[in-house]
């Protein structure tokens, strides 16, 4: 396992198409995923990260460096020094300017973070979605995710019926 | 703001459909922090959302169905949901149509694994209102992580075993004093109380594993706590420039953080130590970081 600065642990990352990052543990171990193989000792060398291309793992990252709990020099960590309101307020403008991505990133996004398991970052894409598409027609929404109704049209009276009491 | 402003209509990328790259768990995910109804209409976007849906644990919120629906609906989810129940909050229906078209109600909540669940009965103006009595069945939920009840009366005798309790919220219950001790002691891994205008005069609390607690002190005369070793912070809330509460504090060595005390009508007694009107008796032989009193009425 590398490392570059004493007392701090560096883990290398790879995505499939072969480009490789070297974060600091604490910030690989936002995600439980890779948190789970440090515990379990299977992440000797490299973790390849499967099916999350390069430009996307590397907004991850950032993502986790942001959100990593920081330990200023003294080794206290930084909300004892810093007031957690204005903390947590300069994080939500942060997530604000990071999530302001294309539809296709923002899906890649909700992939990976549902993957690597990473709660904050699947809670802030997730909802992002979310405050897209509610309050929109069906019609709209399925433009919005490039979904296909591939449904006949009595199949999907059927469907209304079964569920007639959400198109009240 | 889709797309950084660009209207939502846009079409998709070349008719490239996006959302098949997704797996079902990650449109799961979408779909549960939808509000309930919006959840249910993507049953019609495509056959791979048809149940999508209610494939995930219930996560029921009354207010989020529109009345004057909503009386109806309630009752139909709950039978009609395969799976189990992450959060049922009913704050806002009445409990009189549940029970009519649907007598199980109770034990279905608690058959269905329900962890987190608020039962209000609503308060209906200018009619007589007595509290109804709380269905037994909730009280040996053993699923229940969080729980809020408001303005029922609680059933004596009954038997309660809450093994995963970590939050606990009674507000307008009629409950005895031996009742509410009860219902602490079989909560063992209860973290968080709040307590608001319950009948009980005298409060006890004891718990190995109680951290924080709100106590609403309009009716209380008595609160005492008693081998409490995790609690670290305590609220009083909710009292009265005129109505004597005498709180004593017996065996809590992790408290860190009390308040607020009227110290014009609040008696507080810490171990031996009585504190009564004058700050200058504050002698105590205790870790608090914070300690609030109200000084407006010395």
């Amino acid at each position: 396992m590398a490392t570059r600065e004493a007392g701090k642990k560096m883990i290398m990352l790879k995505s499939p198409d072969g480009m490789e990052f070297e974060v600091e543990e604490a910030v690989a171990m936002e995600s439980q995923t890779i948190r789970k193989m440090i515990e379990d000792d299977c992440a000797d060398t490299a973790i390849l990260i499967p099916n999350i291309n390069s430009k996307i793992l590397s907004r991850v990252i950032e993502y986790c460096n942001k959100h990593v709990p920081t330990t200023g020099a003294t080794g206290a960590a930084a909300s004892d020094t810093v007031a957690p309101a204005a903390l947590a307020e300069d994080l939500k403008i942060w997530d604000a300017e990071f999530i302001k991505v294309n539809r296709a990133t923002r899906f890649n996004l909700i992939q990976a973070a549902s993957y690597l398991n990473i709660k904050g970052l699947l809670d802030l894409t997730s909802q992002t979605t979310i405050d897209t598409i509610s309050d929109n027609s069906l019609e709209e929404i399925r433009s919005f995710l490039s979904t296909k109704n591939d449904y006949l049209p009595e199949e999907e009276q059927t469907i209304r019926r079964e569920n007639q009491w959400a198109f009240q | 703001m889709a797309d950084g402003g660009a209207p939502l209509s846009t079409a998709g990328h070349g008719g490239v459909d996006l959302i098949s790259d997704l797996n079902d768990d990650v449109l799961r995910e979408i779909i549960t922090r939808l509000p309930l109804m919006e959840a249910a209409r993507t049953a019609v976007l495509a056959s791979r959302w048809r149940y999508l849906w209610r494939s995930d644990r219930l996560v029921l919120k009354d207010v989020d169905i529109h009345e004057p629906a909503r009386d109806a609906v309630v009752p139909r989810v709950l039978a009609d949901y395969p799976g189990h129940f992450r959060t049922v909050i009913l704050a806002d229906c009445r409990l009189a149509s549940l029970d009519r078209e649907l007598p199980a109600w109770p034990r279905l909540l608690v058959d269905k694994r329900t962890e987190e669940l608020l039962l209000a009965n609503r308060w209906v103006m200018d009619q007589p209102n007595p509290a109804r009595l709380l269905p037994a069945d909730i009280l040996r939920c053993d699923s229940l992580q969080e729980l809020t009840l408001d303005f029922w009366t609680f059933p004596s005798g009954t038997e309660v075993l809450l093994p995963r309790l970590r939050a606990l919220a009674i507000v307008r219950i009629v409950i005895s004093e031996q009742e509410l001790e009860c219902l602490i002691a079989a909560s063992p891994v209860l973290e968080s109380l709040r307590l608001t205008v319950n009948s009980s005069k005298h409060v006890r609390l004891r718990s190995k594993s109680l951290m924080c607690a709100l106590v609403g002190l309009l009716k209380v005369e008595e609160l005492t706590v008693v081998d409490t070793p995790l609690l670290a912070r305590l609220f009083l809330f909710l009292s009265l420039p005129l109505n004597g509460v005498r709180i004593r504090i017996v065996c809590a060595p992790n408290l860190r953080v009390l308040g607020y005390l009227n110290t014009g009508t609040h008696e507080l007694q810490i171990g031996d130590s009585v504190i009564r009107v004058h700050l200058s008796s504050l002698n105590l032989s205790l870790n608090l970081k914070l300690f609030h009193l109200d000084c407006s009425h010395i």
